[in-house]
């Protein structure tokens, strides 16, 4: 089976949905890692409470890598190659958008809470678990669009 | 395997026997100490002094400590590079390292030996005192032996060179190549000693000085601004002299504290008296006091209560002691006990909160998830037994701290789980097992019987499956921890609260599972071992989600009739059941939120197959070549299992932290911190 135009898009789509939530993952992630650095400067016990805070919007990234994966499934790009439409490919392009765009702000976003997370946690003993939380609402929008994104290319 | 009942203490003497008390309770080491409210007559003491005093005292004895390990580790690296005059260096200790457990007795009887101690700590700030004038010095020294080193070439004294009554004598230097002087329109004799640095003596008349000078200036010569009684030679060999003095007392200061390495131990166990000392005046600031008696209040392990009693009336028979039960008011500090399975994962909980003591312990049930997903997420056979291993062997062969030695434990039962799933997954880094003849326990969905491998079922080949493992495992653990929820609303007596806030969230649970079975049965089917179609009978699917969709609504409604039960108004009323579906609305998303197993697993295994097939590419040519491939792909291996582990570890903290014991767990207790275990260089023997 030769690839063709929809095994293109769907490529895209695929590429799209890693990239653009991985990126949103790392400028999260990397803000967070930074004002960790510096409370743990300050106070190297709160290690293990800030490292969750830190990982929260590394998420993103995974969701991304799971729509991905499944859109280079579907093309059966993991093993021979299936027929696959020029409709189906621009189908698969559209709905890897979500958890590109959202993953990729919804991750950023994430980021800033958890930095104010931490501050809270320097300011205040044991407000880990809140902080935690507060950061955690942030990704139910990424979630929300990894739904759609996963119903759909698992449906195209 | 619980959150251990505490017993609340109230002791009463007079404030003669106020520090004594301190003691006897810092060395009991179960007594957790909790302010004493203020009432009339009461007051707290003012204990700042002599805490300063304390602290002044154990920043003299850190700087020794810290001062004699830098010195041995200086020394241990000149001797190891064989630097020059390493010889003259006495031999280093090796200092540091992990905290030596010692009983408490040994840190107070330290206390007879302070004054030679302290007397070393002394002796070591004015040796480093002196180290830095040394060291200063021969900066100095340097400095001048490269300014008068200059001069070298020049033979006469530095001060013989003075001006007459009509004439100057002037002497400059140059260190640069170009330094041709012309003073083809001066009257000037001149003498020059060297190339480069070039020094030059020039005789003029008084008033030529000036053109002399500015020519001298041009060609970047600088002038001689020393005027001593003897040559440059001399005065060089002078400060040579002198360095050498230096370093010789520098490294007999050196020497000295070598020497005083004998006292780190006992200086490390003043500073732990110390330690304790401030950690009894911190306690005696929130000791209530009126004019002549103290009250003191904390808590002791339920257990123990007895027998700290006894001890109390035995040793301080003058103290008046109360033993209570904790009332509604009061919140008891949190002391788990669990087994040596579970208490490695306490640490987990702690990134999160500390639980509450009145809640059941919620760290065995979450060490039990944290294993079960460990695996799931780094599934594979060789790397499980890598980590089993290294983490079972490392505390035989190496000198650990407590904290490692719990993390390395902690992953040594990941390990197993890895392990376990890894066979489950049926990969040996990365690798498939092919199975050549049908075993009696699998029976294969596979008709044709082609490409049969050992395990249940290979991630690569059937992501689905590991996706569907993921989202039914999400689902149970979320299910256990309403259970977790329902039992504690009951035991309390809160049946509403029970059936509304932890049996219909865990019922929409059941009720996804249900609608989804038809999805999660055939995705099960297609393993190695049908789990499917030996379990459940033919088309049972489209039955349990017909009854999973008539659930879910039922549970629905429940949930927005219920949700506002509380509310004292109609909007409220509404409003509670709105919130009570947006509960219901990050439920599904907690469920989502354990595709991370899938992610990690699959990511993990992906890895460790590219890896495979570039070494398979690359070196599987020759023989050599294929030693070398064994080696590259061990490294390669490693690289994978650390990023695996890595990621594994802080994806399921936050499974644990957040989708599970945001389902039940209370926390927001106190950690159990009794006094005499504030040490730093040693720890307190249990």
């Amino acid at each position: 089976m030769e690839l063709g135009l929809g095994h293109v898009y769907g490529c895209i789509g695929a590429a799209l949905a890693i990239i653009v939530s991985s990126i949103g993952s790392c400028i999260g992630v990397g803000k967070a890692g930074q004002m960790a650095g510096g409370v743990l400067s300050k106070d190297p016990s709160k290690f293990g409470g800030l490292l969750v805070l830190q990982l929260l919007p590394a998420t993103q990234g995974i969701y991304g890598f799971i729509i991905a994966f499944m859109a280079l499934m579907n093309m059966g790009l993991l093993g021979a190659p299936v027929e696959f439409s020029k409709y189906q490919g621009l189908a698969t392009l559209a709905v890897c958008l979500p958890i590109a765009i959202i993953g990729f702000f919804s991750a950023i976003f994430q980021g800033r809470v958890a930095m104010a997370g931490m501050e809270l946690c320097v300011k205040q003993e044991g407000q880990n678990g809140r902080a935690i939380l507060m950061a955690a609402l942030v990704e139910i929008f990424a979630i929300f669009s990894l739904v759609v994104s996963l119903i759909a290319v698992i449906n195209i | 395997m619980a959150i251990v009942k505490m017993s609340k203490i109230r002791l009463v003497g007079l404030k003669s026997d106020a520090e004594k008390t301190l003691d006897f309770l810092s060395k009991y080491k179960y007594f957790h100490q909790e302010p004493v409210a203020l009432s009339d007559g009461l007051t707290y003491s003012d204990n700042s002094e002599k805490t300063d005093d304390v602290l002044s005292i154990k920043a003299k004895l850190s700087f020794a400590i810290d001062y004699i390990k830098k010195q041995n580790i200086d020394v241990l690296q000149i001797k190891k590079k064989n630097k020059l005059g390493a010889e003259s260096y006495g031999q280093p200790t090796k200092t540091g390292g992990v905290p030596q457990e010692v009983e408490i007795d040994t840190v107070y009887d330290i206390e007879s030996q302070k004054d030679e101690i302290l007397a070393v700590a002394d002796e070591i700030e004015k040796i480093s005192l002196e180290t830095v004038d040394i060291v200063s010095s021969l900066r100095t020294v340097a400095s001048e032996k490269k300014a008068y080193g200059l001069y070298a070439g020049f033979p006469l004294k530095l001060n013989t060179m003075r001006d007459t009554r009509t004439s100057s004598v002037i002497v400059a230097v140059s260190s640069s190549q170009k330094n041709e002087i012309n003073f083809d329109d001066v009257n000037v004799v001149f003498e020059e000693y060297g190339e480069v640095p070039k020094v030059i003596c020039a005789v003029c008349l008084k008033e030529d000085k000036k053109a002399v000078l500015e020519r001298l200036n041009q060609s970047g010569y600088v002038l001689c601004p020393y005027n001593e009684d003897i040559t440059a030679k001399q005065k060089l060999v002078e400060l040579e002299r002198k360095e050498q003095q230096l370093r010789e007392r520098k490294i007999e200061l050196v020497n000295r504290v070598l020497t005083l390495t004998e006292y780190d131990f006992k200086l490390k166990l003043l500073y732990d008296f110390y330690s304790l000392k401030g950690e009894q005046l911190t306690v005696d600031n929130t000791t209530a006091k009126s004019e002549y008696t103290f009250i003191i209040d904390g808590w002791t392990p339920e257990n123990k209560a007895d027998a700290f009693k006894k001890k109390v009336l035995k040793n301080l028979p003058e103290l008046c002691i109360e033993v209570s039960e904790p009332s509604e008011e009061d919140l008891p500090p949190t002391f788990t006990k669990n087994n040596g399975f579970v208490k490695p994962f306490e640490s987990i909980t702690l990134m999160y909160t500390v639980p509450n003591y009145r809640e059941a312990d919620p760290n065995p049930i979450m060490a039990f998830w944290y294993f079960f997903l460990f695996g799931i997420m780094c599934g594979d056979f060789v790397y499980g037994l890598a980590v089993v291993l290294a983490c079972g062997l490392a505390p035989k062969f190496l000198k650990l701290g407590k904290g490692v030695q719990n993390f390395l434990k902690m992953f040594f039962w990941c390990g197993i789980s890895s392990t376990v799933w890894g066979l489950v997954f049926g990969s040996f880094a990365g690798f498939s097992i092919p199975l050549k003849e049908q075993l009696p326990f699998f029976s294969y969905s596979d008709a044709s019987g082609a490409n049969v491998y050992l395990g249940w079922f290979n991630p690569m080949e059937k992501p689905i499956m590991l996706l569907g493992l993921s989202l039914v495992t999400g689902i149970a653990q979320l299910l256990c921890g309403f259970i977790i929820k329902f039992t504690a609303f009951a035991k309390e007596k809160h049946i509403v609260d029970a059936l509304c806030e932890a049996a219909l969230p865990g019922l929409f649970l059941i009720s996804i599972l249900l609608i989804g079975s038809d999805i999660f049965i055939n995705i099960f089917k297609s393993g190695t071992i049908d789990f499917g179609a030996k379990v459940l009978p033919e088309n049972i699917g489209g039955t349990l989600k017909d009854a999973g969709m008539y659930m879910l609504l039922g549970v629905l409604a429940l949930i927005f009739l219920f949700g506002g039960r509380k509310a004292k108004s109609i909007g409220g009323y509404f409003g509670g059941g709105l919130n009570g579906l947006y509960g219901i609305i990050n439920l599904t998303a907690d469920i989502l939120s354990y595709a991370r197993l899938f992610g990690l697993g699959l990511s993990g295994a992906a890895i460790a197959f590219a890896f495979n097939t570039l070494v398979d590419t690359i070196f599987m040519t020759n023989v050599v070549m294929m030693i070398i491939g064994i080696g590259v792909s061990v490294l390669l291996h490693v690289f994978n299992l650390a990023i695996s582990l890595l990621g594994t570890y802080v994806h399921n903290a936050r499974l644990q932290l957040l989708e599970f014991y945001g389902k039940f767990l209370v926390g927001d207790g106190k950690m159990f911190k009794p006094m005499g275990r504030a040490t730093k260089y040693t720890e307190i023997k249990d």
